[in-house]
């Protein structure tokens, strides 16, 4: 009798997970086959010397450890750009989620033409893309706002605030900040960044509504009758309920951050591309590929410790 | 009357707010919005420019005399190419549909699977999906041809699609709000009931993280709807509207106006459909049919 019973739990446990595999698998096919065997295989290439053959194809050969060398030792520009890279990324990253956060609550509550900010807030991730981006028009688009940002709207702001020209106001904001002067830079680049930082919050701002839409009402409406402020449950609701959206924003963010065509390394990485040094070109991508993935998990790990989610307590 | 039904409907929506509070909100969301809506409206203004007005410096937002000149150059440039232009749109919206069509249902699929299934090596898979997001494409240009080239999809709209299926970022978003947004007594008790596991997934799960799904088709949708030319296409009857619209404007100044209009056009449609999706967005009750 036990023995049948056991017998039978171990095949449900067998179905259960075919199950699961019957599910994931049309996705898991196309994953492996377009991205992890291709991602694979360019390691392979790190390793070698590619050359483009004139009358089309290209020759490999081994080269060993050299693809990586050139990189790291002979090219000067590459390591450097690489650390400046991540240091705006960090620099960037708890601004952008501040920001993508708070927009993302402002937009989620009940307001008359909610769904045409929405879009408004997405407009500069559709701007960054495609044609846009391609066009010569983008350019001209880009300096415009840029003269519109520092040329014509400074001088107005100065003009109106003669006695608080930037320069006084910086000279006046460094004299506070003497005591940490990582704050000011700190500080000093943030602002610098603002635009460049508000602009690339499109997607997160979406990732956040969409995670605040999912949060059910009756939670805001019990912590109410218990005399919860809006203050108070925006701390112990919404925060934690959304945790799991800003551990995958975080992710976002960085990926997006490394991966972005304004890039200097991805320029870098670009131009070997184009130059058909493929070699080179896998090398650096997995140099920087192996610096990402550390960031990454060093960030997660600590993240993922912070994040609640909703049925895994019990 | 309308002062009227404005004032029922804040009470009707139980809003308890001060007028303080919106006013300072609505100021926010306009600042805001208008430093992200500058470049949008100075591309429009760009398509609305004649030539002359087009390069002047500073470049300025108000157009003195506006015209719809850039628009009928472009119609009239459309009009002209080799391949019919209506292939190109066909190419371009059936790739988006289809594309997007598909990558939320399986990225669904495989996100419900990870996170409300227990089965062996599924931590793996996950681990290996979130370690690629951070793979550019472009840098494995060789062995992803080699690939393409091996399954026979070169010169074929699968070389758009299928990679577009299982993109990454969408299932790990997927996955971390099935995760969190879909209790496991609801799936338990429609089990109970006797409902399959594909009706569960279908009927229980996907209601649920709809906003989830929606981010989901606008970041496909915006992906697939810029596609440009790829090095797997040969014909030109399988190229894309951007490709063709990029043809067009590598005629030169003299084109920047028709460059400026077709970006305008190109820019339009993932707007509407944004904010057709937004505005489609109900209140999800995810928890509310629980008692705990």
């Amino acid at each position: 009798m036990s023995k049948e019973k056991k017998k039978k739990s171990v095949s449900l446990s067998k179905k259960k997970a075919r199950l699961g595999w019957v599910f994931v698998s049309p996705f898991v096919i196309g994953f492996f086959l377009f991205y992890l065997v291709v991602i694979i295989e360019s390691i392979e290439y790190s390793f070698m010397e590619v050359k483009s053959l004139p009358e089309g194809g290209f020759v490999t050969r081994f080269v060993g450890w050299s693809n990586y060398e050139y990189m790291t030792r002979t090219l000067p520009t590459f390591m450097s750009d690489m650390w400046g890279t991540v240091s705006t990324m960090l620099y960037s990253l708890p601004m952008l989620l501040l920001f993508a956060l708070f927009v993302a609550v402002i937009l989620n509550q009940k307001l008359r033409g909610r769904a045409l900010f929405r879009a408004i807030f997405f407009v500069p991730v559709i701007l960054s893309t495609g044609i846009i981006a391609k066009s010569d028009a983008a350019n001209n688009l880009v300096t415009a706002f840029a003269t519109m940002n520092t040329g014509e709207m400074t001088t107005v702001a100065e003009e109106a605030t003669s006695a608080f020209s930037v320069d006084g106001l910086m000279y006046y904001i460094e004299d506070m900040f003497t005591f940490a002067p990582w704050l000011l830079d700190f500080i000093e680049t943030a602002a610098s960044n603002v635009y460049a930082v508000i602009s690339q919050a499109g997607v997160q701002i979406l990732i956040f509504l969409a995670g605040l839409q999912s949060i059910s009402p009756s939670l805001y409406e019990a912590a109410k009758m218990e005399g919860c402020s809006s203050w108070e449950s925006f701390w112990k609701i919404t925060l934690p309920m959304i945790s799991p959206m800003i551990l995958v924003n975080i992710i976002y963010s960085i990926v997006d951050c490394f991966t972005r065509y304004d890039n200097t390394v991805m320029n870098t990485i670009q131009q070997y591309i184009t130059l058909t040094d493929y070699g080179y070109a896998s090398a650096a991508a997995w140099i920087y590929f192996c610096v990402i993935a550390v960031l990454v998990l060093i960030i997660f790990g600590i993240a993922s410790r912070l994040v609640f989610y909703q049925g895994k307590e019990r | 009357m309308k002062k009227l039904k404005f004032s029922l409907s804040r009470t009707e929506r139980g809003v308890k707010r001060s007028y303080a509070v919106d006013f300072v909100m609505y100021g926010l969301l306009l600042v805001l919005g208008i430093i992200m809506v500058i470049p949008f409206v100075f591309a429009i203004s760009n398509a609305l420019k004649p030539l002359s007005e087009f390069f002047y410096f500073p470049p300025r937002i108000r157009v003195e005399n506006p015209t719809l000149e850039n628009f009928k150059d472009l119609f009239r440039l459309m009009s002209d190419s080799w391949v019919p232009f209506s292939r190109y749109i066909f190419n371009t919206v059936f790739i988006t549909v289809v594309g997007t069509a598909g990558h939320i249902i399986l990225s669904s699929m495989c996100a419900y699977a990870l996170a409300k299934h227990n089965f062996p090596g599924k931590n793996w898979i996950f681990g290996l999906i979130v370690t690629s997001l951070m793979f550019r494409g472009e840098v494995t240009t060789i062995p992803s041809f080699m690939v393409f080239s091996k399954l026979h999809l070169i010169n074929s709209y699968s070389s758009y699609i299928l990679p577009a299926l299982s993109s990454t970022l969408g299932l790990y978003l997927m996955k971390q709000f099935m995760e969190q947004m879909v209790p496991n007594e609801i799936l338990e008790s429609a089990r109970m009931d006797g409902a399959g596991e594909f009706y569960v997934f279908w009927k229980m799960a996907m209601p649920m993280v709809k906003p989830a799904w929606l981010t989901l088709m606008m970041l496909s949708v915006q992906n697939l709807w810029n596609l440009g030319s790829t090095t797997y296409i040969r014909s030109e009857e399988l190229k894309t509207l951007n490709y063709a619209l990029q043809q067009i404007l590598t005629g030169g100044i003299a084109r920047s106006g028709t460059a400026a209009a077709a970006m305008v056009l190109m820019m339009i449609v993932p707007i509407i459909i944004f904010i057709f999706s937004q505005s489609n967005i109900v209140e999800t009750m995810s928890t509310s049919g629980m008692k705990d």
